[in-house]
């Protein structure tokens, strides 16, 4: 390991300081470690190196040599392998170690890795506060990446192939969406789920689209339910005492309009049919809808009580 | 093959580089704990490591200079590594979705919230504007956190999501998660002598009792998972493709049969929580086996029909 970690190392200070693309020739030649008397030894070491440093996040590019565009060399500008200072405080970078450690992707920390490039941190005791936001973080993280440098990602959704422009990433309810609007249709912005997205690919040519200015993914991400209409029905709800509480919490727009020593009945807007009868569902047989009758009708009816 | 632990050791080598040539005499001491070193020799080895590097000559004018004097580090002749390495995207996101996730929800410090500042202004610029990390936050979560961090015991009222059965606990917080688009409190409830999870949404009543605990500070994963059983039932269905959402949301195994339906297999420690699922997936749901679960699709039906046909 030793060996092969002073060889990286040489082979990035050389192509950092170097100033221009060098071939993978001239890099042999030059860098100490790299005098693998077998060519193919030499490729399969190169190769392993800068896969290595690519996956550091060195962003190692191709360019030609000089403007006869005969060869090719390998180039890390300076600019972009290193950020400018973000000026954190020890207090601020241990803030940013805590919230990391506890916040998981599909299980996944974020790496300390992450930390020790922004100057390190001294962690502190564990916080009272954990979250997990679902899914795997190398892929949202290429996607993050996508939308960041705004590059077209292909995928296959509902059985069709899409080409985006992803403008945003967004979580809400404990799902990922990519918020892009598909190329033949930049005005309608969409929300693909994540996990229903297939066969990603993320389009690597130089080609960028522009992310229009006042973009803003929170308006993009889809609503849990749609907010409620003055034309919904109004579902009277009995509910008993010892759920009521829960129950109130629960619907949003609820109004109470009447209480007993063992039942609350309260007036909510019905925004989506299906999605109350399986919120009653949930209570059981401690509720009951009052009114109106054909909202009871169609409750007993899909529960299979009456035909 | 290159193996993840030279990855991980060059990173740090990569990491730590900047911040001692930035700081010029730093202690052996300051750099173990901030870059997670396991030991001093550890360090030292990655130091002699960086000792014999440099560039091409490879003479004493080109290899860097690293030298360790009294417990005190100075890096020369690197000005190339001075400068902080730019994230990967995976680290970026995950730094900032982290952040962002615990200023909503509430009670972050300061220090955080001028952290994920500098975040979107220096590392991933503009950041807010293409990402969104919506995490609602109910005032119980807060109160909850507050409690744990105090190892005050909490007595709640909760209200069991499979049964509705209403019942006074007394709990030692663990922690509070987010997992799922829900938030759960974990944490060792008294009356059931073991670790349990409540579902917030749940909890009718909070009080913070002034008893304290033990607080167990290990290492938390913030999953809320599903724990099989030997206990457990199972129930296998056919569905229709517009129920695909079933198998997304609760832990099943599914199989898509030639005609567009899925047949998915289930188990559960209580048979309700699947009859509730089936009796509310309707027509869409076909060819039930399971013979608990079918009793309790029977059972619940009874109870919802006697409700409506009781005169209140």
């Amino acid at each position: 390991m030793q060996k092969v970690i002073e060889r990286i190392l040489n082979l990035l200070a050389f192509l950092l300081t170097v100033g221009r693309p060098v071939t993978a020739d001239e890099i042999r030649n030059t860098v100490k470690g790299y005098d693998q008397p077998a060519d193919e030894a030499f490729r399969r070491t190169f190769e392993r190196d800068k896969d290595l440093l690519r996956t550091l996040g060195v962003p190692i590019v191709l360019r030609h040599t000089d403007i006869w565009e005969v060869e090719l060399g390998y180039v890390v500008r300076a600019e972009d392998y290193a950020i400018a200072d973000p000026g954190f405080t020890d207090e601020e970078r241990s803030a940013l170690l805590l919230a990391a450690q506890a916040v998981r992707f599909g299980g996944q920390a974020t790496e300390a890795a992450a930390i020790f490039k922004l100057g390190g941190a001294v962690s502190s005791s564990g916080a009272a506060i954990a979250a997990d936001l679902g899914h795997d973080l190398q892929l949202l993280g290429d996607l993050f990446g996508a939308v960041s440098e705004r590059r077209r990602v292909l995928f296959t959704y509902n059985d069709r192939p899409r080409t985006t422009q992803p403008y945003g990433l967004g979580h809400r309810f404990g799902h990922w969406y990519l918020l892009a609007p598909e190329a033949y249709a930049p005005d309608v912005i969409k929300a693909f789920r994540l996990d229903r997205m297939r066969e990603i690919k993320i389009d690597d040519s130089a080609e960028m689209f522009e992310r229009p200015a006042g973009f803003e993914p929170r308006k993009a991400l889809p609503e849990f339910a749609r907010p409620s209409e003055a034309s919904d029905p109004i579902a009277r709800v009995r509910f008993d005492s010892d759920v009521a509480d829960i129950a109130a919490r629960q619907a949003v727009g609820a109004v109470e309009v009447s209480r007993t020593s063992h039942s609350v009945t309260i007036d909510l807007p019905v925004t989506s049919e299906s999605g109350f009868i399986g919120w009653m569902l949930g209570f059981d047989d401690k509720a009951d809808i009052v009114s109106p009758p054909e909202l009871v009708e169609s409750f007993l009816i899909h529960v299979g009580v009456r035909t | 093959m290159t193996s993840d632990r030279t990855a991980q050791r060059l990173s740090r080598i990569l990491s730590m580089l900047p911040w001692v040539i930035e700081h010029d005499g730093a202690e052996i001491d300051e750099i173990i704990t901030r870059f997670g070193y396991r030991n001093k020799a550890d360090l030292i080895k990655d130091l002699h490591l960086v000792f014999v590097t440099g560039l091409p000559g490879y003479g004493p004018g080109d290899l860097i200079d690293v030298d360790v004097f009294e417990d005190e580090v100075f890096i020369d002749a690197a000005d190339y590594f001075s400068r902080p390495m730019r994230l990967t995207a995976p680290e970026a996101l995950g730094l900032l979705a982290a952040g962002m996730t615990f200023i909503q929800s509430e009670n972050a410090p300061s220090a955080l919230v001028s952290a994920v500042d500098k975040l979107t202004t220096a590392v991933v610029p503009n950041a807010e504007s293409f990402v969104y990390f919506d995490v609602p936050t109910p005032e119980t979560v807060a109160l909850l956190r507050g409690a744990i961090e105090r190892s005050h015991v909490v007595r709640i009222t909760y209200v069991a999501l499979a049964t509705n059965e209403r019942t006074v606990r007394d709990v030692e917080g663990r922690s509070v998660l987010f997992n799922l688009g829900n938030w759960y409190l974990s944490g060792i409830c008294r009356r059931a002598g073991a670790e349990r999870v409540f579902r917030i949404d749940r909890i009718a009543d909070i009080e913070e009792l002034g008893e304290t605990y033990e607080r167990d500070d290990g290492e938390i994963d913030g999953m809320v998972r599903y724990r099989p059983s030997d206990a457990d039932v199972h129930v296998s269905f056919t569905t229709d493709a517009a129920s695909d959402w079933v198998a997304e949301y609760y832990p099943v195994s599914a199989d898509r049969n030639d005609d567009g339906s899925t047949r998915i297999t289930m188990s559960v420690s209580d048979p309700l929580v699947a009859a509730r699922l089936l009796i509310r997936l309707g027509s869409a749901v076909s060819d039930i086996e399971g013979t608990e679960v079918i009793e309790s699709i029977d059972a619940l039906r009874l109870r919802i029909r006697a409700r409506y046909e009781t005169p209140r």
